[in-house]
């Protein structure tokens, strides 16, 4: 008896989402009732870490080799190369939905199919949660990025983030991520990115909201010191608010801090990283009190600070006095980190 | 809801006619059983014909940890600890056939977590298995010609590498 293909077919999916997607499609030579069981898995994974490819010899060749060999055979093709024929691959013989597509994979400027991939996605799939982890120097989204008219859970990490018209049309985004590794920032200047009001306008369900940019390069805004003191919504369902990497030397991020603080009554987890390398003489702001002043957070119960310079407490402590000074309400916060 | 409802017993009887008294507070991790009770049908002992005694010993188990509460903060962190030890070894059953008998009732009583933990414990013990490796732990008859098989194989190539 078959004790694993006599369990129900939505076990089995789900037991073969839980085992890398090469794996998965190899079940297909098990029998002939696992040929084709894998192709309905709803959570497609595709990391370039843990891609296993056979060959190395092509993962070195350079773009002139490949021209070469021209056609390009896939046993030559570099590992990247692989791993985006095999997302064709499998979605070309993928049956049923798809809620999930990860896509962790560093990109350069050869390797740049990404687009007709998701724009399939877009267009013939109600993909709910999308994970793209690109290392793409300098290279917007496409915009088929964008237009996910499904998404709850978008995580982009190192990717430049723009605000088209499509953007999360149907207003159903729950959760977003954008991520940048900070120890080796890859985007530069926010030219043409979108406002702060412009991002929360088109996330009116929004509950958390995970942020690993320097903010100042997201938010066009804060770039011409111009933040507005009020958004036209309140977030009313934000319960999670992460910014690792405000300057609390500058005054437009404090005042962005202040606005997204105040904008969320209902938040119940704060965790702010304090980005700059500043030396204390040099600390000419702190939160304006009307900013603040009217600030309730009664939901709030754990509160996270992190400074770059724990060497340095004082700096972390007079910040944390400052907060907690204009907010009285905090003091009810069941779990602070410094 | 009655006052009394957080020491109420439920009763369960398995498919061999054992029967188990759980507290209700308990029993409600099980979403079907929830129903159940919430239908009105769990006057009488709850028949769950799809369940094994020795399987729904080891549910009863189960939810009885997961639904012990941590005092304060400074505990929560501890009985989180405690509770991954706790499923880490609740899935390490001596008989293969134990594990999937709980996948099965995981998925009949509806009981999320259990259902997580159970097929995440029968993935990894498929993880890094060669396919002739996975056809005999699961008993699974080849019954492909070489020549279909190698055309199984062509058709997704990527996943052979």
């Amino acid at each position: 008896m078959d004790r694993l293909g006599n369990l129900p077919s939505s076990i089995i999916e789900s037991i073969l989402c839980l085992v890398p997607i090469q794996e998965a499609a190899r079940t297909s030579i098990l029998s002939r009732e696992w040929r084709y069981r894998w192709t309905k898995i709803p959570n497609l994974v595709f990391e370039e870490d843990t891609f296993q490819v056979s060959t190395v010899d092509g993962a070195e060749s350079s773009i002139l080799d490949q021209i070469l060999k021209q056609p390009i055979k896939r046993r030559t093709m570099d590992k990247k190369s692989k791993l985006i024929y095999a997302i064709c691959q499998v979605l070309l013989i993928h049956d049923g939905p798809i809620n999930e597509f990860t896509l962790s994979l560093c990109l350069s400027r050869k390797h740049v199919k990404i687009d007709p991939i998701l724009t399939y996605l877009s267009r013939k799939t109600r993909v709910k949660k999308l994970k793209n982890f690109f290392g793409w120097p300098d290279h917007s989204l496409p915009l088929s990025h964008y237009s996910f008219g499904y998404l709850t859970d978008l995580c982009l990490i190192r990717c430049r983030f723009h605000i088209p018209p499509t953007f999360n049309r149907v207003g159903s985004l729950t959760s977003l991520y954008l991520h940048e590794d900070i120890r080796d920032p890859c985007i530069s200047g926010s030219i043409g990115g979108p406002t702060i009001s412009e991002i929360f306008e088109c996330l009116l369900v929004i509950e958390t909201f995970s942020i690993s940019f320097d903010l100042i390069r997201v938010f066009r805004d804060i770039d011409i010191h111009e933040v507005t003191r009020e958004l036209s919504t309140t977030l009313i369902h934000l319960k999670y608010l992460r910014i690792d990497g405000v300057y609390f030397t500058n005054e437009a991020e404090l005042s962005v801090l202040a606005l997204l603080i105040k904008s969320s009554p209902n938040l119940e987890k704060l965790k702010v990283w304090d980005n700059s390398n500043f030396e204390i003489s040099k600390i000419k702001y702190c939160f304006r009190v009307e900013d603040i002043s009217d600030i309730m957070l009664e939901r709030l119960n754990e509160l996270e600070l992190i400074s770059f310079i724990n060497a340095d407490k004082t700096v972390t402590k007079w910040q944390l006095h400052n907060l907690l000074e204009a907010w009285v309400q905090w003091l009810s916060v069941s779990r602070i980190f410094i | 809801m009655s006052s009394s409802s957080s020491s109420k017993m439920i009763e369960l009887r398995s498919s061999d006619g054992e029967t188990f008294h759980v507290e209700e507070t308990v029993v409600l991790q099980s979403e079907t059983i929830k129903q159940m009770i919430d239908d009105d049908c769990a006057n009488a002992a709850i028949p769950l014909p799809n369940v094994t005694s020795m399987t729904l010993a080891k549910v009863i188990e189960y939810i009885k940890k997961h639904a012990e509460k941590p005092k304060d903060d400074d505990d929560k962190k501890v009985a989180e600890e405690d509770l991954k030890k706790f499923d880490a070894e609740f899935v390490k059953v001596d008989q293969e056939s134990m594990l999937f008998d709980l996948v099965r009732a995981a998925n009949y009583l509806n009981i999320k977590s259990l259902l997580d933990l159970t097929c995440q414990a029968v993935a990894d013990s498929i993880k890094d298995l060669s396919v002739e490796e996975v056809r005999k732990k699961f008993n699974i008859q080849n019954d492909f010609t070489p020549e279909e098989e190698a055309k199984v194989r062509k058709e997704n190539a990527w996943a052979f590498d």
